[in-house]
């Protein structure tokens, strides 16, 4: 055996140490590199916005890069699907609304399991969903909706943006609770939706209230219902769902997920953090501007509602059978 | 306030030297991404929507309101020079544009394309100062009956576009139809013919069709022929166009930037129409039909203008009402909302600097954009003489990075080569794919269309023939491929009576 030098054993042994300490240094000063936010949506949408909004402060509060990387396609299920498989370092997060996450049953198979391939972290945002009418639209609250989609079953329609979108699912659950039969029209995406109510092709839609405001406040759209538990501070004329039909919940709601399997300490920053960026005054207000309210929970909160919204969600989309294939 | 003393508000606005900076910087940022194959505005808005947050809210508009019909000017060149669409709209102009550039004509052809775009980007941008209201709300009436009839006239127009024979032609709709279907249908969710990949789910991307059948079937036809490209091009001495070649565009840009203005507004993809509108429209009216496909200078004339009329006028449903008529224009939301504008019908009255600004920064844009383009023209045409042996692996490298932007997505770059191969073969068949590509985009819009339109009448199909916008389309549809299939039904009765 030929004789190792002193030298390159002296180099063997500090590399051994050096990579042991970096293991542990890694857990201590998270983070020491870049964060990337995975944003399963092209970019300009209202999850790519507050995603941005989020990763700016984040940015700033931790002196590292926070990028947030689009990878739009296939309903979300891409960009998810990328975050299952990355890494557990909590060096890449998930940033999506809803989505495959809260609503696995709309699906026959996934490329991932919803439950064990992500860890919750936080909920970032809510915005509730509205209900919203051409002026030339009869019915001016849901009570008189209800009456008129009970007298000419099939004839009302509803828009929506996609099919197996939030205001998508608040459209069913209305239609279940309400025992009427309101027909949907999907688009590809909210802007069409948009374009064929105010055009008043179709009389009715559901979508978050942010899309809709600067259209209700110059007159050309009228607003019927929010979709949240109380009534909104923009319209507070405007009853709820749940004022007519007890119980009925549906937000638009986005939050933060990890790969599953992240270090109990690594996960305890990030949600911190995280928090502390959507609780100040900047993203704050930034935030109600688009008619939404930043959250930012604790872990545990946060797994609870996950929880039970894709319980209840599961719920409605089985009593329809709802498939998107 | 009436509309003069708002132009020159907003002409104010434009000229401060930090918008006239962002504007310049932008148009060329456009330009180049227009010239490489492959990235487009889309790709390119959303890698810079991140430093947006750091700009000034206008500054970063004009910036990429820039980028955006900056491309347009871009877009040309390739298509002209190497048979190469970066985008939809200049898919038609490879047709005349690439045969002219092969006999010698790129550079006519190039400055006919920057002078017909100027043109049409000045025209456009007045539309929008003084219609930007009445226009928007025309979009309105526009319902899916009506769209469902444009888009047959689209259709039967996609056959008159065809040289060759018109069963080739027919065949060529019909792949195209179906491959349009692969993906999530809109009205059902359900996935159609993706087998089961998930990158599939979301339907095949029009620049990988376009690239490989354009594209890289061309780069494997060239390169099996051994054909020179400095051979055919050496010789170009006049880089401006003749007095006739000026003489014979003047109408074609006239027409293609009226039929781009008005098809523009129309959300859904409206633009992409205008330029195959306007190369039927101009091979209709032409006294020669027979010279389209073979170098016509009409056929780059029209369609140039035709497109970028379009881009303008798209600009409309965004700044009016807030609502993006198409994929750039959404982007171009997130960037106001991230600004902290949120988009809507009080953006005109609530921030006029930013709306008349962004309009007069327009026509400065496209005032810079012509200016840099036809000294560039020369560049353009020199690089041609470069061995093909090095241009090809450049072109190819440039459209897989372009198609990989689109999606982050490997796949697709395996695709496109896929297409390549196909794209191949069919140039041995002699079937051309512009009517594929035509039919890839409008195939998908008008099921989509019809099927809307029957939910909103709750099946009842006179809705077509009710609605004064549909009937007129429609009928003008049906003249349309009366006059196509008369003079082929007459040639041959000729032919018969001569026996």
């Amino acid at each position: 055996m030929r004789k190792i030098s002193h030298l390159t054993l002296l180099a063997l042994f500090t590399m051994m140490i050096v990579s042991v300490a970096a293991g542990s240094v890694f857990a201590q000063g998270f983070p020491t590199k870049q964060i990337r936010i995975i944003v399963p949506f092209v970019a300009g949408g209202p999850t790519d916005v507050f995603a941005r909004l989020v990763a700016q402060k984040l940015s700033e509060n931790l002196g590292q890069q926070v990028i947030v990387d689009n990878r739009g396609g296939g309903n979300a299920i891409i960009g998810t699907e990328m975050v299952a498989k990355a890494p557990p370092d909590g060096y890449t997060v998930l940033f999506n609304s809803m989505g495959p996450i809260a609503t696995p049953s709309l699906y026959k198979t996934l490329p991932f399991d919803v439950e064990k391939d992500f860890v919750p972290i936080t909920l970032a945002v809510t915005s509730p969903n509205i209900l919203a009418a051409h002026p030339s639209f009869p019915a001016n609250t849901v009570k008189e909706l209800i009456a008129m989609a009970k007298a000419k079953p099939g004839q009302i329609n509803c828009a929506i943006s996609t099919y197996g979108s939030s205001n998508h699912l608040s459209l069913e659950l209305f239609n279940s609770m309400a025992g009427i039969k309101l027909e949907l029209i999907s688009y590809k995406g909210a802007a069409p939706a948009l374009n064929a109510l105010l055009g008043g092709h179709v009389p009715l839609m559901f979508n978050t209230i942010g899309l809709m405001v600067p259209h209700i406040k110059a007159g050309k759209l009228k607003i019927l219902a929010v979709t949240s538990p109380k009534r909104t501070d923009i319209f507070p004329d405007v009853p709820t769902f749940s004022e007519t039909l007890p119980g009925f919940e549906a937000a638009s709601w986005f939050a933060v997920w990890g790969p599953a399997g992240m270090k109990k300490e690594i996960l305890t920053r990030l949600n911190s953090e995280i928090a502390k960026a959507l609780h100040s005054p900047e993203v704050k207000n930034r935030c109600k501007d688009l008619y939404a309210e930043a959250i930012g929970n604790s872990l545990e909160e946060f797994a609870r509602y996950e929880r039970s919204e894709r319980a209840k969600w599961t719920k409605v989309i089985k009593d329809i059978g709802l498939l998107l294939d | 306030m009436n509309i003069f003393d708002n132009i020159i508000f907003g002409l104010g606005v434009a000229i401060s030297p930090l918008n006239v900076l962002y504007c310049f910087f932008g148009c060329v940022l456009g330009t180049l991404i227009g010239v490489l194959p492959g990235i487009g505005p889309v790709a390119t808005i959303a890698m810079l929507l991140p430093i947006t947050f750091k700009l000034p809210p206008i500054a970063a508009l004009i910036m990429l309101a820039g980028i955006y019909y900056g491309a347009q000017y871009g877009g040309s060149t390739t298509s002209i020079l190497i048979n190469l669409p970066g985008e939809a709209s200049s898919v038609v102009t490879c047709l005349d544009g690439y045969k002219m550039a092969q006999q010698g004509r790129a550079g006519p052809a190039l400055s006919i394309a920057a002078i017909g775009s100027f043109f049409a980007g000045t025209v456009a941008t007045l539309l929008i100062a003084f219609f930007a209201p009445p226009l928007a709300e025309i979009a309105f009436k526009f319902s899916s009956a009506d769209y469902f009839s444009l888009i047959v006239l689209g259709l039967v127009a996609a056959i008159v576009m065809a040289s060759g024979s018109l069963l080739k032609a027919f065949a060529m709709v019909f792949l195209g139809l179906l491959l349009g279907i692969v993906g999530t249908d809109v009205t059902s969710g359900i996935k159609r013919f993706t087998f089961s990949i998930w990158a599939l789910s979301d339907g095949i991307e029009f620049v990988t069709v376009a690239m490989g059948m354009f594209g890289f079937a061309e780069i494997i036809r060239n390169l099996e022929l051994k054909t020179k490209q400095e051979v055919l091009t050496s010789h170009v001495h006049n880089l401006m166009p003749s007095r006739s070649d000026l003489k014979a565009s003047w109408r074609p840009v006239l027409r293609g930037t009226a039929l781009g203005s008005f098809l523009g507004i129309l959300p859904g993809g409206g633009a992409i129409l205008s330029s195959f509108a306007s190369y039927t429209l101009e091979k209709r009216l032409a006294k020669d039909p027979s010279r389209f496909g073979k170098g016509a200078i009409e056929g780059v004339a029209g369609p140039e203008s035709a497109n970028n009329a379009g881009a303008q006028t798209s600009f409309i449903p965004l700044l009016t009402l807030g609502i993006p008529p198409n994929a750039v224009m959404a982007l171009m939301v997130g960037a106001m909302i991230i600004q902290g504008i949120v988009p809507g019908p009080q953006v005109m009255t609530e921030r006029p600097e930013l709306f008349w600004g962004l309009i007069a920064s327009m026509w400065i844009g496209n005032l810079m954009l012509v200016v840099l383009n036809l000294p560039l023209i020369g560049i353009w045409v020199r690089l041609l003489t470069v061995p093909y042996r090095l241009l090809y692996p450049a072109i190819l490298v440039f459209c897989c990075i372009g198609v990989y932007s689109i999606n982050n997505s490997s796949f697709d770059v395996i695709l496109t080569a896929c297409f390549g191969l196909v794209g191949y073969f069919f140039t041995k068949l002699d079937c051309e794919p512009a009517p594929l590509l035509l039919a890839f985009i409008l195939g998908p819009m008008l099921e989509e269309h019809l099927r809307r339109a029957m939910l909103y009448s709750h099946g009842n199909p006179s809705v077509f023939f009710t609605r004064p916008i549909s009937l007129v389309l429609l009928m003008a549809a049906a003249l349309l491929l009366f006059f196509t299939i008369i003079p082929a039904v007459s040639r041959k009765r000729q032919e018969v009576f001569k026996e």
